[in-house]
């Protein structure tokens, strides 16, 4: 089947008006897109300077110095030596790891389930309980860290790792609960009731119909969730900082690092980057579909 | 016949009980967990915070005195490199740089993306990176970048510009500046998808008509666009809003000595409070709730008042 192109000549061809102010900005558009990609290309070739000699290279060669021998053995020895709060590189992937396990299974439900519940069901309380939602989400609460925090200790949960994760991750009323509610909403109830009629349950219409006919939504929400998590380090430096991910860990070297060890630690960002990379180069078109937001005002 | 219209209702009501039953047991079995987590971390932790904000950090006793010290502080003034007016200044900057010019930014190079300006789909890609990359990263790079030997320093070394001592991030005259850059530098993608995606549902037919009567682009952007993605657009500026008091830069990334390089923010000044050690050292709880309670106080009716002034701006259904 051959692809339907978007024939809509106002994209096809432009006017003169169009054609000058169009010119210009791709003039723009393209030294914007370069002052993000030289930095990367930057720091990959720092990556592979001689460690020992680095700061005599920058200082003779210039910044932009292109290494004369490619230490490919950096990104070796940036695993090995590496480490913050006695966990190495590999126990930071491990902790960005688990940490993306929980977020995208158990703390993912919640949301995608009240998102469903509120969408699909009627029952009393329920309109009450919406707008109570809608407004804790509107209200800029500010200053409650003290107040979790002490909560946290209480609880005994702090510094805790996954056991922290599991127990404060089931936040079902968050703001990603609006976007699966939108989600849920689009769908038919109609394929929940064809289950009715063949007498499942509502667990089983929800866990067998609905919930799969969303998870094109959900998994581009995932998507992003990954990323984010990939990148996560606040979380960790506040509640469980005994458990570095990868971008914590990255931060503390950088502090302590000193000039010598430079290009081992380009070579952590470099390794930082590369699964975060992999996905958005997979997935990329799944992101970029279109994401919807309003409701808020009025 | 009367008696046996009652039989039958009251057959046919039974097993609508039941199924109805069973939904709401389904409805609220699921939701009790969610529920009872809310419950506790987001009211329970509120209300535990209002209370802190009136205790006394040490005696635990009923007191004002987290509020002398947030007013202390707040009238410590401009001199005083960590003072709550430094952090409300810096926080009044952060916001409406975002309200001011990074908003037009995103919606101008959204609308050349939307317009399919030549190469848009890598444009598109490109611009996203900044959300893909740890923010951990990039600051990294940026902050080697304008370094006095890294490539920027360098460039602005041989024409002429003179590097502040201790480096752009390093100087209290130019950090907050720097952070801003850099902010800007990366604010394209903030709210790309969501804008893009607003733009993309505008019928083109509607385009089609503003050419035939030879609207010019930046008209068609003002007349059109904007108007159509109003609803997108406002919901993006009450959440601003709502965050106004937590407007911050990545001053923990860039420039996190604030008490030399006066880079705070309110939201950075409750971070430090908090952070100071965890829980095992001498985090400042109680005064954080109460600076926390007064920010809540004074952005509310903010957000309010601003949802309001929205409402009178007309939305176009389509």
């Amino acid at each position: 089947m051959k692809k339907v192109k978007d024939t809509s000549y106002i994209f096809m061809k432009k006017t003169k008006s169009e054609l000058v102010v169009h010119t210009f900005m791709f003039v723009i558009f393209t030294l914007y897109a370069l002052s993000l990609i030289v930095p990367l290309i930057w720091l990959l070739l720092q990556s592979f300077h001689d460690k020992s000699l680095y700061s005599i290279t920058i200082l003779e060669n210039g910044s932009f110095a292109i290494p004369t021998v490619w230490h490919f053995e950096n990104y070796i020895d940036a695993f090995g030596h590496m480490e913050h709060n006695g966990v190495n590189f590999f126990g930071m992937i491990t902790n960005s790891l688990w940490y993306i396990l929980i977020a995208n299974t158990w703390c993912l439900f919640w949301p995608v389930t009240t998102g469903y519940l509120f969408a699909k069901y009627d029952c009393k309380g329920k309109k009450f309980l919406h707008a109570l939602i809608l407004f804790t989400l509107m209200v800029p609460v500010v200053g409650t860290t003290g107040a979790t925090m002490k909560l946290i200790d209480k609880m005994g949960i702090y510094n805790k790792g996954p056991l922290f994760v599991i127990l404060t991750g089931v936040s079902g009323f968050n703001s990603s609960f609006l976007i699966y509610y939108a989600i849920f909403k689009g769908l038919s109830w109609d394929y929940a009731e064809s289950v009715f009629v063949d007498g499942g349950g509502n667990f089983m219409a929800y866990i067998y119909v609905m919930l799969p006919l969303a998870l094109p939504a959900i998994s581009a929400m995932m998507v992003q969730g990954v990323i984010g998590q990939w990148n996560e380090y606040y979380q960790f430096m506040m509640y469980m900082p005994s458990t570095p991910p990868v971008a914590m860990g990255l931060y503390f070297i950088s502090l302590t690092i000193d000039r010598f060890g430079q290009p081992l630690y380009y070579a952590g960002l470099v390794i930082s980057m590369i699964p975060v990379l992999i996905i958005y180069a997979f997935m990329a078109e799944k992101m970029m579909k279109n994401l919807t937001i309003g409701g808020l005002k009025g | 016949m009367q008696k046996l219209d009652k039989e039958n209702q009251t057959k046919t009501k039974k097993p609508i009980n039941y199924f109805r039953r069973k939904q709401l047991a389904f409805f609220w079995g699921w939701l009790a967990i969610p529920l009872v987590s809310w419950l506790i971390f987001y009211w329970y932790v509120n209300f535990q915070s209002f209370v802190q904000a009136f205790q006394d950090p040490i005696t635990n006793e009923w007191s004002l005195i987290n509020f002398k010290d947030v007013w202390k502080s707040i009238t410590a003034g401009m001199d005083s490199p960590n003072s709550l007016a430094v952090g409300f200044v810096n926080t009044m900057k952060y916001f409406f740089l975002g309200i001011l010019v990074h908003y037009p930014i995103q919606i101008i190079f959204c609308y050349f993306l939307y317009k399919q300006i030549f190469g848009y789909k890598a444009f598109r890609y490109i611009f996203y990176l900044p959300a893909i990359i740890s923010a951990v990263a990039i600051s990294g790079v940026f902050k080697q970048f304008i370094a006095a030997s890294g490539p920027i320093g360098e460039l602005l070394t041989s024409i002429g510009v003179e590097i502040p001592k201790g480096g752009f991030l390093g100087n209290p005259d130019t950090a907050t500046n720097t952070i801003m850059v850099y902010t800007t530098w990366l604010c394209v993608h903030g709210h790309l998808l969501l804008v893009c995606g607003a733009m993309n549902r505008i019928p083109v037919e509607v385009l089609e008509a503003a050419r035939l009567e030879g609207v010019k682009p930046f008209g068609e952007l003002y007349y059109l666009i904007l108007p159509l993605i109003w609803p997108t657009l406002s919901t993006l500026l009450i959440l601003s809003c709502t965050g106004i008091l937590n407007s911050s830069g990545p001053i923990l990334l860039l420039a996190p000595e604030t008490n030399v390089l006066r880079t705070t923010t309110l939201n950075y000044w409750i971070f430090e409070r908090v952070y100071a050690g965890g829980i095992f050292a001498n985090g400042q709880f109680n005064l954080v709730s109460a600076m926390g309670l007064v920010m809540t106080l004074v952005s509310f009716p903010i957000v309010m008042l601003f949802r309001k002034l929205l409402d009178y701006v007309p939305t176009v259904e389509y």
